[in-house]
């Protein structure tokens, strides 16, 4: 269980930049997609539930706990390459290694990567992997070891349409609480029981339902009867349903919906 | 046990067996065939084999540590979200890292014994032996523990209060002192109490003693002058090692995640 109330985030650094402020998102026993366009605040929402970024105000609660103070819950996984980067070390011994300190085998991990056809990474270092292949490596790290939370970072990016096929089976039938984010629209298909959120400069919207998905319009301005009003640096826009401008069902992204808008 | 990965990661490493390893071999090849030595006894290549092992010792050390450095700095994240999100206890990792560390550092540390010992008899014609080579293998040991805790608490030092910028400054401190205190020694010493409060004086000074079997001096380019008490440098390091252990432990918990893509673009 993750409960998000009021947060506010910035990475560490000396940008000191705050992509989200005065966040809510629950996500209970539950599957959520949150689409949004690069540099939205979709990784920052996970980095904020990892204990990755500073929350500088608010509270991130996993499992009830506090993410500031929560120690050893290996029950939340992520396919962010970060957080495997332990030591430099190869596929094989990150596989190993993980398999160890989430308290389970490496079994299932080296059977997905078979499934993959991504043997051939075994003896590379992670860093050493084209960026498609630390992304399949990250899922496949993520989705093993019988995780109850997954956390998916734009698992598709950068995927050939075979592995992304046997990849959404795995994630379509995974029994476990995940929130996945992505730019792309059109996978909203397969997720049609699935919760739905859409992020725009680190503001969050929602909770739709991904079933109606290809019911829902995006319009510029304050429409009566809409289900949601997102205000951005570049105007005012609503949501509504069954009928509007642009459908949301009609681009591959949420960012040429904007375009298409203006 | 994750000490055995990062043996392997360390291992593996072929940045740091040039470095560590290849580069060192050239300096001691250098020391015994081409800068060589005036001395006309056995005792006297084994003075002048002893200082040069004591500096390479000192330099390899240290590009131990600079390796570590670079590993922890890229670990960051991994940390913040292996004490959270696996069994990884922040104690656990900074024991079996210890430990790591200075197998591969006396690992190293082998390496470096024979070299002198190989390089310096071929050059003199005598038999340049180490007086305490176990003592000389242990010391190597202590620094690999050394060198870790001076890495790990520098690249959290680095990471958490003094932004990104500074992070190949963290990385290569450990050479920069290395160098600093190792040169020192020749020529213009530093004073008595600075070598033995320095960890970086402690380190080459007891390494010329395993190999000579003496007391270091304070110049060694002034054999006549005053001589450095090996047990205190002993004590000195021990204490400087506890007292960065207790540190070490209460920093790890703190780690923050840096993003590396976030790095990239400073």
């Amino acid at each position: 269980m993750i409960e998000i109330s009021n947060a506010s985030a910035r990475y560490s650094g000396e940008f000191k930049n705050i992509p989200i402020e005065g966040l809510n998102l629950s996500v209970n026993s539950e599957k959520i997609v949150i689409i949004g366009p690069n540099g939205s605040g979709k990784t920052t929402i996970l980095r904020m539930i990892l204990g990755l970024a500073d929350i500088v105000s608010g509270e991130v609660r996993v499992f009830g706990k506090d993410v500031r103070y929560i120690r050893n819950e290996s029950g939340i996984s992520t396919n962010l390459i970060e957080v495997y980067r332990l030591m430099g070390s190869s596929v094989l011994d990150a596989v190993r290694m993980y398999a160890e300190l989430k308290g389970s085998g490496p079994d299932e991990a080296l059977d997905l990567i078979s499934k993959f056809g991504l043997e051939e990474t075994l003896r590379r270092k992670i860093f050493q992997l084209s960026s498609g292949q630390q992304k399949m490596i990250g899922n496949i790290l993520a989705l093993s070891f019988s995780p109850s939370i997954v956390l998916l970072d734009e698992p598709f990016e950068n995927v050939d349409q075979g592995r992304r096929i046997k990849l959404l089976n795995i994630i379509e039938t995974i029994d476990a609480e995940i929130i996945l984010n992505t730019h792309e629209l059109d996978i909203l298909k397969r997720f049609k029981k699935w919760g739905l959120y859409f992020i725009v400069e680190g503001k969050l919207l929602g909770r739709f339902d991904a079933s109606n998905a290809d019911r829902l319009f995006l319009n510029r301005g304050d429409i009566h009867g809409n289900l949601a009003v997102l205000e951005t640096s570049f105007g005012k826009y609503s949501i509504t349903k069954d009928s509007g401008q642009v459908p949301l069902s009609s681009a591959r992204d949420l960012a040429s919906v904007f375009e298409e808008v203006q | 046990m994750i000490a055995r990965y990062f043996i392997s990661s360390l291992l593996k490493d072929k940045t740091l067996w040039g470095w560590g390893v290849g580069f060192m071999f050239m300096w001691l090849y250098l020391g015994a065939f081409v800068f060589g030595s005036n001395a006309t006894s056995q005792q006297g290549w084994l003075i002048d084999a002893s200082s040069w092992f004591s500096i390479i010792g000192l330099i390899s050390g240290s590009l131990v540590a600079t390796t570590i450095s670079y590993s922890i700095y890229y670990s960051t994240s991994s940390l913040a979200y292996g004490f959270r999100y696996t069994k990884l206890k922040p104690g656990s990792y900074v024991f079996n890292l210890t430990a790591g560390a200075s197998l591969v550092s006396a690992i190293i540390g082998c390496f470096i014994i024979l070299f002198t010992i190989v390089l310096f008899s071929e050059s003199s014609g005598y038999s340049i032996i180490p007086a305490m080579p176990v003592q000389a293998l242990l010391l190597f040991f202590l620094t690999g523990i050394f060198m870790f805790l001076f890495s790990l608490i520098t690249v959290i030092l680095v990471n958490n209060y003094l932004g990104m910028r500074s992070s190949s400054f963290a990385n290569f401190l450990p050479q920069l002192l290395s160098y600093i205190f190792g040169f020192s020694e020749f020529g213009s010493p530093l004073p008595p109490d600075v070598v033995y409060a320095s960890p970086f004086s402690d380190i080459p000074r007891l390494m010329y003693m395993t190999f000579s079997g003496k007391e270091s001096y304070l110049n060694m380019s002034d054999l006549s002058g005053p001589v450095i008490n090996s047990y205190i440098l002993f004590a000195s390091l021990l204490i400087w090692i506890s007292v960065m252990f207790v540190m070490a432990m209460a920093l790890i918990r703190r780690i923050k995640a840096k993003s590396i893509e976030e790095g990239r673009h400073v």
